[in-house]
């Protein structure tokens, strides 16, 4: 069992599809001679070459809609965002083209695509380049919206949305490029819409996925020396939705918070605690709670954008008013 | 022209009432002024009049039902005039009606929410409720349903409750808990947030009564739930907020009652030699009110109410006094005690806390005095402290007289000691001013005879 950073474990799941399949290619910003903008497509230009790791010009709206093109003729992109920031330009392609295409086909079209990239905030990088999207896109009906938040899950999910023939809005954290984990050294796919009990509680259910994960296991860590005991559901992606899961530790817990590194606003968090009230009514014993990043554009100070994401302290505070 | 017939305002601080008691039924003719109805309010049991004369078409509510001031409660018009759009005019009861003579439906698809809602048996005010218990384990399910629950239909001024008429806070958790036991969460003190109840209030409700360990012994007293009515209901929350708002101090002083002993004991005489058959008898309180009337009028500091930003002297003298009844207590008022006659201020208070015992004192009885004394010396308590009747400033605590060792001119003597506490709103009434109110008091009550020199 190796340990890989998050970053690295993208790239062997890459690198494993492409060698298996030869009509996987990657495409987008600084992909290939810069290595990729975070360094995930790192050897692939000098391991598949410029036919199948393509350096392109800034024109999100452009190569988006070439990787649909191309997907409807056959091939199987992997269309890599530098921060999803940008894939606004690119959204249309992505709403009325890929996520319809099978749909408005009558089933013709398959659209085999996978859309990846920084997600999140990073750190001072302003309003601009620090948001989380993947509400907006599990909004729209036909896409598949994975978040992953460990190097292992990483590997297990990206392989299966490069193998599904939707389109898939893969969005990485950017802050964790860098962090480590196990990853088993045997082949391995996580099918999407599994989700998985991080953390084994009691006394309440936290949902979460991507980087909120951390949040909500420093925040378990801190409530245990309380005698508080936290179950944790990483719901490593959207849609589909591991909605048996939640229903199961509500069902134990009797209590629920959703932790997410997005706006309030008709954030999915929203959907989940929905679906908990409408589906595991008779076993709350509270109303479900959310933990999310306060609602204004992200500042650019360093001291402003801690205090705007949710962390530890903050879901501590919510999950201590919860059971008081 | 049929009109309907409201729940009046019968005193200054009534905001809702409970029929104790229909006078008159459907079908007698009724005139302004007759009696209706005998109305609970938040402080005794009074008449209800009619305003309009005609005939009781239509009694809307039942006995036992709560109103708020304001709402329908019977309809008077002309023999068989039609009401029936009068009546679909009424807004909606709240809550499925309990009585026979409801000519709504009920809506056949309403499920029960919890056994609370369950219809109760026609008519059956629910004096007090008993918990049902579990013989054995917590998790044992009970089969009692809440109607099988044994009810007291004694009147001793305990509100009934008309069943299902409250809602219940309670998570989604508990009420499928309590349906699952067959607990009322009506039972059951919600810890959650805004009074909430919670999973865990319902199975400490479960688990409230001793736990037999000995499956064999089903000797357990039932915990006895008893509801609130008006009267406790306004206590509660009066004195809560004075305890809370005022900011309390507190005066002791004993008095040598030796000479308040044997004068009240010469009146008593006196008494009986003028009238042989009918004597009034006068008790210590009698004479501790005209001591403290006259104080009083000579200290005008104590005899006050803070008013916000004023503070009111009263130019008035009129002595509350507690008198507890069966389920809480009233202050009849003595008013301008200070210039009636001992005597005078004897016969008021007996007729007065008779009335205030049989629940027919009026609000202007009870209400505006300007300081109030609370007497516990027949039970025997030396000294207490009593919590100040707002809007006044001070209330005067009275022990009992006790055989107690005093010193006169350098040896220990037996004394006749009363223990006097007045609890004083600071916001009026300083430490000193209060202090000199109790040196007079306890002068007029040390030598009695100066009560003929002050009005």
């Amino acid at each position: 069992m190796a340990i890989l950073t998050y970053r690295e474990a993208l790239n062997r799941a890459m690198v494993e599809e492409m060698e298996k399949d030869p009509l996987i290619y990657l495409m987008g910003e600084e992909v290939g001679h810069y290595q990729g903008a975070y360094k995930v497509s790192q050897g692939m230009l000098d391991k598949f070459g410029e036919e199948r790791v393509i350096d392109t010009p800034i024109s999100e709206n452009g190569f988006a809609g070439i990787g649909v093109g191309s997907a409807m003729v056959g091939l199987r992109p992997i269309i890599e965002f530098m921060t999803w920031n940008f894939s606004l330009v690119a959204i249309d392609q992505i709403i009325n083209s890929a996520a319809k295409m099978n749909y408005m086909s009558g089933g013709q079209f398959p659209m085999p695509i996978v859309f990846r990239g920084a997600g999140g905030a990073g750190g001072r990088l302003g309003a601009q380049h620090s948001q989380a999207f993947e509400s907006w896109y599990a909004h729209c009906p036909g896409l598949k919206v994975v978040c992953p938040a460990t190097p292992k899950d990483a590997y297990g999910l990206l392989k299966s949305s490069i193998r599904d023939n939707n389109p898939t809005i893969f969005i990485e954290s950017e802050v964790l490029y860098g962090s480590k984990g196990e990853v088993p050294d045997d082949e391995y796919t996580i099918p999407l819409g599994l989700g998985e009990i991080k953390r084994k509680g009691t006394d309440i259910t936290l949902v979460t996925w991507s980087r909120a994960l951390s949040f909500a296991l420093e925040a378990a860590e801190i409530l245990e020396k309380e005698g508080i005991s936290v179950e944790i559901v990483d719901l490593r992606s959207l849609r589909p939705l591991d909605e048996n899961l939640i229903y199961e530790s509500v069902k134990k817990t009797n209590r629920a918070v959703v932790v997410e590194e997005g706006w309030p606003v008709a954030g999915f968090g929203a959907q989940i605690s929905h679906l908990i009230q409408k589906n595991a009514f008779s076993y709350l014993d509270h109303p479900v709670e959310r933990v999310t990043q306060m609602d204004v554009p992200m500042s650019y100070a360093a001291n402003l954008e801690r205090m705007s994401l949710p962390n530890a302290n903050r879901v501590a505070d919510t999950i201590r008013e919860m059971l008081r | 022209m049929a009109k309907i017939q409201e729940m009046t305002q019968l005193s200054p601080t009534m905001e809702e009432g409970t029929i104790v008691k229909w006078l008159k039924q459907e079908g007698d003719s009724v005139n302004p002024g007759d009696i209706l109805a005998e109305v609970e309010t938040d402080k005794a049991v009074m008449e209800m009049e009619a305003y309009d004369s005609g005939v009781l078409l239509k009694i809307i509510q039942t006995e036992g039902t709560k109103l708020k001031v304001g709402e329908a409660l019977a309809i008077i018009g002309k023999p068989g005039e039609d009401i029936s759009s009068l009546l679909s005019n009424l807004p909606k009861p709240q809550s499925p009606k309990n009585t026979s003579q409801n000519t709504t439906s009920r809506n056949e698809k309403e499920v029960p929410s919890s056994p609370s809602q369950l219809p109760a048996k026609e008519n059956v005010p629910v004096e007090k409720q008993i918990l049902p218990i579990p013989s054995t384990a917590a998790n044992q399910a009970l089969t009692k349903t809440p109607q099988e629950s044994q009810t007291k239909d004694t009147n001793n001024g305990f509100t009934s409750v008309t069943r299902g008429s409250l809602r219940v806070l309670a998570s989604p958790l508990a009420k499928s808990i309590a349906i699952e036991h067959g607990i009322d969460l009506h039972q059951v003190i919600g810890t959650g947030p805004e009074g909430r109840i919670t999973k865990k209030d319902v199975l400490d409700s479960l688990q409230k009564g001793p736990r037999a360990t000995n499956p064999g012994i089903v000797t357990q007293t039932p915990d006895e739930v008893v509801n609130l009515n008006g009267m406790r209901k306004t206590i509660a929350k009066r004195l809560t907020e004075s305890k809370q708002n005022l900011p309390h101090f507190y005066l002791n002083v004993d008095v040598n009652a030796k000479a308040l002993e044997s004068f009240r004991k010469e009146i008593n005489e006196f008494q009986a030699s003028q009238n042989p058959d009918s004597a009034i008898k006068v008790s210590l309180n009698d004479i501790i009110v005209k001591a403290t009337a006259s104080a009083l009028k000579l200290h005008p500091k104590v005899n006050a109410s803070f008013q916000g930003e004023t503070i009111v002297q009263y130019g008035r003298v009129d002595v509350g006094i507690a008198v507890s009844i069966d389920g809480g207590l009233l202050t009849p008022v003595i008013r301008d005690a200070n210039v009636k006659s001992i005597l005078q201020i004897s016969s008021e208070v007996k007729e007065l806390a008779k009335k205030a015992r049989d629940r027919k004192l009026k609000p202007e009885e009870f209400s505006n005095g300007t300081f109030t004394i609370s007497n516990l010396g027949m039970y025997g308590i030396s000294r207490f402290t009593a919590i100040i009747n707002e809007p006044e400033s001070a209330i005067l605590a009275v022990g009992s007289v006790e055989d107690k060792p005093v010193v006169e001119n350098g040896s220990v003597v037996a004394g006749r000691i009363l223990s006097l506490t007045l609890s004083c709103d600071h916001r009026v009434i300083d430490g000193a001013v209060g202090a000199e109110f109790l040196k007079t008091l306890r002068s007029f009550l040390e030598k009695p005879n100066l009560l003929l020199a002050v009005g």
